[in-house]
């Protein structure tokens, strides 16, 4: 045991340090009042020290874990938000704990465990050095803010993470559980059905009909799981299609042309600055999913990875694309491909650093 | 002999390999089943369901969403009023370089606009008008969008809601009571369609308004027609 928390104590620190700066500067933001900035949305606490890291989306988590689901038409309503991590509050509701401070604490424990399984999947797909360096810059990366918020994607994280490793080491009913929970943390974790796909046709053939039943089903988990997210709706709110009904209120409805329109509200009058941060984002994703594919890493990985980044454009904005990257798993590769040396991969965790306690700051001006 | 061997071993692998495509489906299908039942059931155990009457508060704003206009008849001191209310989008006012989904409201020759920020007089020009009243004159007007959101506020905040059964127009009705803090709101629906056919502010000197779709012959009157300098600012949907 000491010889395997050795061997990760660099991985480890990095999780737990770039935790400590994502906390401090939300501490640090709620001390100088400052950058100053309306409350994001209605019933978000201000009075909490890290209250910054439960704004916008954060509320929306709160209610459904205090008060379950309800479509309000016409309006922003929250059946647009996957059921985790409400769930996770709830469960944890019996700690006596504030909702706040529940999210906070799962939000960032779960991060450090999605770090250290991130690791493990890394080491098993690229060069040790690599999966090192990826993992760092993972924790250390500019939007990895969001990781730390009352948001489920330290959740999905960890289970993404945990999903393709168990799926590597041929153990499916773990593989297939913890797919399942990434799903019903965010849809986007669909996406890693596919190289979960690629993993069971690669070993469940090796392992009999049994294992070889297990490991489709483990690639099948996460759609299962999407697919009772509507069912649930149904039977709570008689409304099977309520998610759409709220995606498309929050601005979030597929068309042919969106990609087209994201381009054209970047220079419309009046837009958000802070789309141009999404929008640089997106490109880094993507070049470093590019990067990502000359280390060898196999097509499903990287069109899971790309899919992740592309898909939310087809709504027509590039709107918390920076936020939905940071689940791109290959693109941290990537990166670890770059960074590998020394020489590069210093300055550019300190950089990353800086970045990311700057993001933290400015978690009150801008929906990440 | 060969012959009769390599005619027989083929057939044995297809029924093999069959069979373990078969097992491997079911098992694969069994194990999806049963994680997608345990989270089917996580979700149905953890989270609270809204109420009966909350779903039927919700029905009745997507009936509101998809109105364009309604009529509404108030008695003020013996003397009924009608006015009729359209969605309309106004601006660009002010400071305000966006336009804003609102209402027109027109009662006898008086017209208003209201939106979720200002509400204004229409006369020759725009003036804005100040307080609550002109939100409430909205929501009695049977105005959709300031209906939609009066009770969105409270369903926002899963006010709690009553359902009790009436009887209006010789028919059975579903009678809908907001409650928040100080604030109230009572709602007479259609209980087929969830259409509001009466809506009331618990307010001093408020009674009950009663609505109807508005009809086409009475989006033609003249107290609709603007200037065409205000038609420049205020858009009817309509």
């Amino acid at each position: 045991m000491s010889m395997w928390l050795r061997e990760r104590r660099a991985i480890l620190a990095a999780a737990v340090g770039s935790r400590v700066l994502v906390l401090g500067a939300a501490a640090a933001d709620h001390r100088l009042h400052w950058p100053h900035g309306p409350v994001p949305v209605h019933g978000a606490s201000t009075a909490h020290t890290l209250s910054i890291l439960s704004f916008w989306d954060g509320v929306w988590y709160r209610t459904v874990a205090e008060q379950g689901y309800l479509l309000i038409p016409g309006r922003q309503s929250d059946p647009a938000f996957f059921p985790l991590f409400p769930i996770v509050l709830r469960a944890l509701e019996g700690l006596g704990l504030s909702f706040l401070t529940t999210g906070i604490l799962v939000a960032n424990g779960a991060f450090v465990i999605g770090i250290v399984a991130f690791y493990e999947l890394s080491r098993r797909l690229v060069p040790v050095d690599v999966a090192r360096t990826s993992a760092m810059v993972a924790a250390f990366f500019p939007m990895s803010f969001v990781f730390s918020m009352t948001y489920p994607e330290s959740l999905v994280l960890a289970a993404l993470a945990l999903a393709l490793l168990f799926a590597l080491s041929g153990r499916w009913t773990l593989s297939a559980v913890a797919g399942a929970a990434a799903a019903l943390g965010r849809p986007e974790a669909m996406f890693f059905a596919l190289p979960l796909a690629a993993i069971a046709i690669g070993l469940g053939r090796l392992s009999g009909s049994k294992g070889n039943g297990r490991a489709i089903g483990a690639a099948f988990a996460p759609v299962a799981s999407i697919a009772t997210f509507p069912l649930y709706l149904g039977w709570a709110l008689d409304n099977p299609t309520a998610w759409n009904g709220a995606q498309r209120a929050w601005g979030r409805s597929f068309s042919l042309d969106g990609i087209v329109r994201a381009f054209h509200q970047l220079s419309a009058r009046g837009q958000s600055p802070w789309l141009w941060r999404d929008f640089a984002f997106c490109l880094i994703y993507l070049g470093l999913i590019v990067v990502a594919s000359r280390l060898g890493i196999s097509w499903p990985w990287l069109v899971a990875g790309a899919a992740l980044v592309l898909l939310p454009l087809a709504t027509g904005t590039f709107m918390s694309d920076s936020r939905f990257g940071v689940l791109a798993l290959p693109a941290y590769w990537g990166a670890g491909a770059l960074a590998r040396r020394r020489l590069v991969r210093l300055p550019l965790l300190v950089v990353s650093a800086g970045l990311l306690v700057a993001g933290t700051m400015t978690i009150p001006l801008a929906n990440p | 002999m060969a012959a009769s061997e390599s005619s027989i071993k083929p057939a044995s692998s297809r029924t093999g390999w069959v069979r373990l495509a078969v097992a491997s489906g079911a098992t694969a299908a069994g194990l999806a089943a049963l994680l997608a039942g345990a989270a089917f059931g996580l979700q149905a155990v953890t989270l609270p369901r809204p109420s009966r009457p909350q779903l039927m508060a919700a029905q009745t704003m997507r009936w509101l969403t998809a109105q364009h206009a309604i009529k509404s008849l108030v008695l003020v001191r013996g003397r009924q009023v009608s006015s009729i209310c359209v969605n309309a989008t106004i601006g660009p006012l002010g400071r305000r370089a966006h336009r804003l989904n609102g209402s027109l409201v027109v009662t006898g020759r008086r017209r208003f606009v209201e939106t979720r920020f200002a509400s204004f007089r229409v006369g020759s020009t725009l003036r804005e008008e100040d307080g609550p009243l002109p939100a409430i004159r909205a929501v009695l007007a049977g105005c959709p969008r300031a209906l939609e959101r009066r009770i969105g506020r409270f369903l926002d905040d899963r006010a709690p809601v009553e359902a009790k059964r009436v009887f209006l127009y010789g028919g059975r009705m579903l009678r809908l009571s907001f409650r928040r803090r100080h604030s109230r709101l009572f709602l007479i629906v259609d209980p087929r369609t969830f259409a509001p056919v009466a809506v009331r502010i618990a307010r001093e000197g408020t009674g009950w308004s009663y609505l109807a779709p508005a009809e086409r012959r009475d989006l033609v009157q003249s107290p609709l027609r603007l200037s065409r300098r205000l038609r420049l600012i205020v858009k009817e949907d309509a």
